[in-house]
């Protein structure tokens, strides 16, 4: 207990002086704004503003990083419920409920349980890293490639159940995800597939392009006709409308607990990670819940749940960051990358070498994660206001935000066609009743579950018995078959219930 | 078969697009063998998944038959692809203000009643704010406005 004293005591020494603070602020703050902008999500905003941070002090360059990693994050969480947006592929998992809510006047509460809601899932992930960053290092060590495929395969198992359609056309939807996340090159052959002949393709779609296009066009295109003349939600927006009712903080509380725990697992597993985490507490809250047929309606624990497990997975991705020194996501990469510049180097030895680097980091996390809650929260009633703009100013808003924010992934216009291409997609899928969000978990975790499958398959010399004798992977796999039969049965008793056509006599 | 059945149509577009990446990815890319698995393998076998997805939904006569294809929305779907087109054709030879005015008033015009004049307000408007964002905080290389010729 001693050494946990001591060790909060030197981080707060260095969390709290004027500087760490000011930056902290600066990072949150600029974050936010940037997250909110369709086409901006993390990655982008750390690419773009990690060169401000060269001539600051490390800890107050590594908090200013953190504090964009996080206001991105919540930005993307106020444009997919504000805008139907997702900013981050794991915003998909609320897109849906989220913006439910918001057409129905419930934005305010939905942004304000899921700022508590994350903030809860951070702390408990920087509990978590307190405590037991080498038990959890540890732990994360036994996945190897077999584990890995099952939990992927879990979570699209989970995706694909959790839309409200039919379970096969969601796996249908899943393998054209993941088709399309195998477009590129191949790293193992050397092979650039499906490309036809663009180079611009080499490095694979950007996932910002498949959430933009198939997201956002399709759903502005079906809104503009609609919405003409109106907003988004055009009743009045009071101050009480903001305040969630008792209801609401029963229902969030749960979904958060479980929100919390799914997230710090998630995310201490490197090449997991907030994704993952939303889609499969979607997954448990929705068969959790009383009543499961308001899932996709504007159902509370359907946007604080994944929203709550996003953030714990974000923050405890730093975890496998700092004591292996293995990034979990592109995002830690540059944070990663960012630490060595300043002659950090993370790993087993950074704890005990350079203590109050590690703890200073803890409680800026802790820091970061306060002032975003209380940044936010006063600025709900703005950001909700977002939505009594007219439509027809705010569409061509959103899709000049969208286009720009392409265009700076590579300052190349070919990014911008590709929405053009995946937004007729979009639009088709949307008029074929076939659901996007399988599709884009399928793309993010489709190239991670190939190179899984390769190398389990490598490793066992092409036996497939690999998968069933590690317990861990069995477990998964079982796991996985469960919930499809499940699935299959569940919507076969749906078909049987619904009314069978008559004959007109 | 109706044409219009939604059910029947995703079904087809399903297996469609399964059946053509199985086909383009069996042809072009080696599969390996199960010890040495090839680029073709996972394409094709997610190719093939589908293929069989959509199986059930072009053969099945319960309920759900019946239920036709949405309204397509001509005149919004063409005035957002066509906006974002001249966005794209705009840009690099002329820069963010003729890009971004072109996207605003493209797209604009694909709701009745539009109003130009609405529509300049919101071009300038948008146009300071982007550039504020994308070349001032950000520094995106992009030209303000420019004449190639």
């Amino acid at each position: 207990m001693d050494t946990v004293i001591t060790n909060l005591t030197i981080g707060l020494e260095s969390a709290l002086t004027p500087e760490t603070l000011l930056f902290c602020f600066i990072g949150v703050f600029l974050g936010t704004l940037l997250g909110v902008l369709p086409g901006i999500g993390s990655l982008i905003s750390l690419s773009l503003l990690f060169p401000f941070t060269f001539h600051l002090s490390p800890t107050s360059a590594i908090v200013m990083l953190a504090g964009i990693y996080y206001g991105t994050a919540y930005g993307g969480s106020i444009a997919s419920i504000l805008l139907g947006l997702p900013g981050t592929p794991a915003n998909v998992a609320v897109v849906e409920d989220g913006y439910a809510m918001a057409r129905k006047g419930r934005a305010g509460i939905a942004l304000f349980l899921t700022a508590i809601g994350s903030f809860i899932g951070g702390s408990v992930g920087i509990i978590l890293m307190m405590v037991a960053s080498p038990a959890i290092a540890g732990i994360a060590l036994k996945f190897a490639a077999p584990e890995y495929f099952g939990l992927m395969l879990l979570g699209l198992v989970a995706a694909s159940t959790m839309s409200s359609g039919p379970p096969v056309k969601a796996l249908a939807m899943v393998a054209f995800g993941i088709i399309l996340g195998l477009v590129g090159l191949d790293t193992n052959s050397g092979t650039a597939r499906l490309i036809f002949n663009n180079l611009e393709l080499y490095d694979g779609i950007s996932v910002v392009i498949i959430a933009m296009g198939l997201f956002g066009i399709a759903e502005i295109v079906g809104s503009i006709s609609r919405l003409s003349s109106t907003s988004v939600f055009s009743g009045r927006i009071t101050f009480r409308s903001m305040i969630p009712t008792r209801q609401d903080w029963r229902r969030s509380a749960g979904a958060i607990a479980r929100g919390a725990g799914i997230g710090s697992f998630f995310g201490t597993l490197p090449g997991t990670g907030g994704a993952i985490a939303a889609f499969m507490s979607h997954l448990v809250e929705r068969r959790v819940s009383k009543n499961p047929e308001e899932f996709g309606d504007g159902a509370i624990e359907g946007v604080v749940g994944p929203e709550t497990a996003n953030n714990a997975a974000d923050q405890t991705a730093f975890i496998p960051t700092m004591t292996l020194g293995i990034p979990g996501s592109a995002s830690m990469a540059i944070i990663l990358g960012v630490l060595i510049i300043h002659g950090i180097t993370p790993g087993p030895r950074l704890v005990s070498e350079h203590p109050e680097v590690f703890w200073g980091l803890v409680m800026s996390f802790w820091i970061g994660n306060l002032m975003l809650l209380v940044l936010n929260i006063p600025l709900i009633g703005l950001w909700v206001r977002l939505l009594s703009v007219p439509y027809k100013f705010l569409y061509p808003s959103v899709l000049l935000c969208c286009c720009l924010g392409v265009y700076s992934l590579n300052s190349s216009t070919f990014e911008i066609w590709m929405i053009v291409l995946l937004g007729m997609l979009g639009y088709v899928l949307r008029l074929l009743e076939l659901q996007a969000a399988p599709l884009i978990l399928g793309f993010v975790l489709g190239p991670l579950m190939e190179e899984h499958f390769r190398r389990a398959l490598l490793v066992s010399r092409g036996s497939f018995k690999i998968f069933v004798e590690r317990p861990i992977s069995a477990g998964l796999l079982a796991l996985c078959a469960i919930l499809l039969i499940f699935a299959l049965l569940q919507s076969r008793r749906r078909k049987r219930e619904l009314p069978q056509p008559t004959l007109k006599l | 078969m109706w044409l219009r059945d939604r059910e029947w149509l995703s079904g087809c577009f399903i297996t469609g697009v399964g059946v053509a990446v199985t086909l383009y990815c069996l042809a072009n890319y080696p599969l390996g063998t199960f010890d040495d698995v090839g680029p073709g393998m996972f394409p094709v076998i997610m190719g093939a998944f589908m293929c069989v997805c959509g199986l059930p939904s072009i053969f099945s006569t319960h309920s759900e038959r019946g239920a036709t294809l949405s309204k397509i929305e001509l005149r919004p779907l063409a005035a957002v692809l066509a906006g974002i087109s001249a966005c794209a054709l705009f840009i690099q030879p002329f820069g963010l203000i003729p890009a971004s005015t072109a996207l605003v008033f493209i797209t604009g015009m694909g709701r009745k009643g539009f109003d130009l004049l609405h529509l300049a307000f919101l071009s300038a408007a948008l146009a300071i704010f982007t550039s504020v964002i994308f070349i001032g905080l950000l520094k995106v290389p992009m030209e303000l406005l420019t004449w190639p010729f």
